[in-house]
C-alpha cells in the first residue's frame, strides 16, 4: 500500500490526515482517494503538489507511478510574496 | 540611553552573534508583503549590510498587508520606502537599494553578499534568483505565502527545488485565496529566526527541509527534501 499524507490545503478544508491506498499513478492514486472521499473537490486534488521522495510533483507529472510501500505528501504550493 | 539599543536582543544573541549581523551582507528580493517585515526583522535583530531589490512601488491593494506600505507612501517605490523607514531604526545600517527587477541586474554587482532572501511573489523570478544565487554559491533563503499558508526554506546551490516548484502553469493558492496580513508576517517571522539559527550554526536550521506552515489549523508540518 502507499501512505498518502495530506497537508496545508486539503488537510484543513477536509481535516484529513492520511490515506492508504494501492500503488499506481499519481492519477489513479486521486481516482481511489475521490472514491473513498467523495466530499473533495476533484480540482483541489488535481490542483495540489505532490512530494514523492523529496521531489516535487506537478499535475504535468501525474502519470509517475508510485510503488508499493511508499509514502507520498500530497499538499499546494504558494507564491505570494 | 547608555545601553546599546539591540540590548533586548542579547538573551539569544551573543556578542559574537552581533558582531557576526552586523558584518554580514545580505540582497533581500522583493519588498512587499514578506519583505517588508522580513528586512524590518533583520534591521532590528542589528544586520549591518541591507540590499532591498524591488521595481515596483506601493499601491493601495498593498494596504492590507504590506508593513510599510500606508497612505502616505502610495506611488512610491518599495525599497526606497523600506530604506528610508529602517534607517530611522538604525541609522548606521548600511541599507542600499536597486529599483530594477533581479532578472535585469548584473550579478557582479551582488559578489560580496553573503545570503540571498527570497521575497518574491512571481514564480520565474523565483527561479532567476534561485539560479543567481546558485551562480554566486550562496545559500538563499525561500519564503512564500498565499491565504492561511506558508512555506520557507533554506536553498542551497546544489539544489533544484525552487525550479520544481515553480517551473509549472499551476496556479499557487495565492491566485484564488489572495494574501491576508498575517501570512507574510508569520512567514517572515519564521525566516527571521531561521536566518538567526544559520549565522549561530544552530544544528536546527531547516537546511535541507521545506516547511509549510498552517495558519487554519495551526500545523507546522517539514518536507525533507531530495537535493
Amino acid at each position: 500500500m502507499v501512505k498518502v499524507i495530506f497537508y496545508n490545503l486539503l488537510r484543513s478544508k477536509y481535516h484529513l490526515e492520511q490515506v492508504l491506498v494501492s500503488p499506481g499513478t499519481i492519477t489513479d492514486i486521486f481516482h481511489e482517494i475521490l472514491v473513498k472521499y467523495p466530499q473533495i473537490e476533484s480540482n483541489d486534488l488535481f490542483g495540489a503538489m505532490v512530494f514523492d521522495h523529496g521531489k516535487a510533483i506537478h499535475q504535468e507529472q501525474f502519470s509517475r507511478f508510485i510503488v508499493d510501500l511508499s509514502e507520498i505528501i500530497v499538499t499546494h504550493f504558494v507564491g505570494g510574496g | 540611553m547608555n545601553e546599546p539599543w539591540t540590548k533586548m536582543n542579547s538573551g539569544i544573541l551573543s556578542l559574537d552573534d552581533q558582531e557576526l549581523l552586523s558584518n554580514c551582507r545580505v540582497l533581500l528580493v522583493g519588498c512587499g508583503g514578506i519583505g517588508g517585515y522580513l528586512a524590518n526583522h533583520l534591521v532590528r535583530l542589528g544586520l549591518g549590510h541591507l540590499t532591498l531589490v524591488d521595481f515596483d512601488r506601493f499601491e493601495t491593494t498593498n494596504l492590507n498587508r504590506q508593513l510599510f506600505s500606508s497612505t502616505m507612501t502610495v506611488e512610491k517605490y518599495k525599497a526606497n520606502v523600506l530604506q528610508e523607514e529602517l534607517l530611522k531604526v538604525n541609522p548606521l545600517a548600511d541599507i542600499n537599494t536597486i529599483i530594477d527587477r533581479i532578472e535585469n541586474i548584473p550579478e557582479t554587482i551582488f559578489f560580496q553578499i553573503d545570503y540571498v532572501l527570497d521575497a518574491l511573489d512571481s514564480g520565474p523570478s523565483k527561479i532567476a534568483l534561485s539560479r543567481l544565487a546558485q551562480r554566486l554559491g550562496v545559500p538563499l533563503l525561500h519564503g512564500s505565502c498565499g491565504g492561511w499558508y506558508g512555506q520557507f526554506g533554506w536553498i542551497y546551490p546544489n539544489s533544484s527545488v525552487l525550479e520544481e516548484i515553480y517551473e509549472t502553469k499551476q496556479p499557487g493558492l495565492e491566485q484564488s485565496l489572495m494574501n491576508p496580513s498575517f501570512a507574510p508576517a508569520s512567514v517572515a517571522s519564521f525566516m527571521a529566526s531561521e536566518f538567526v539559527k544559520m549565522i549561530q550554526h544552530d544544528p536546527t536550521v531547516a537546511h535541507t527541509k521545506l516547511t509549510l506552515i498552517d495558519l487554519k489549523t495551526n500545523a507546522i508540518l517539514s518536507i525533507d527534501r531530495r537535493e
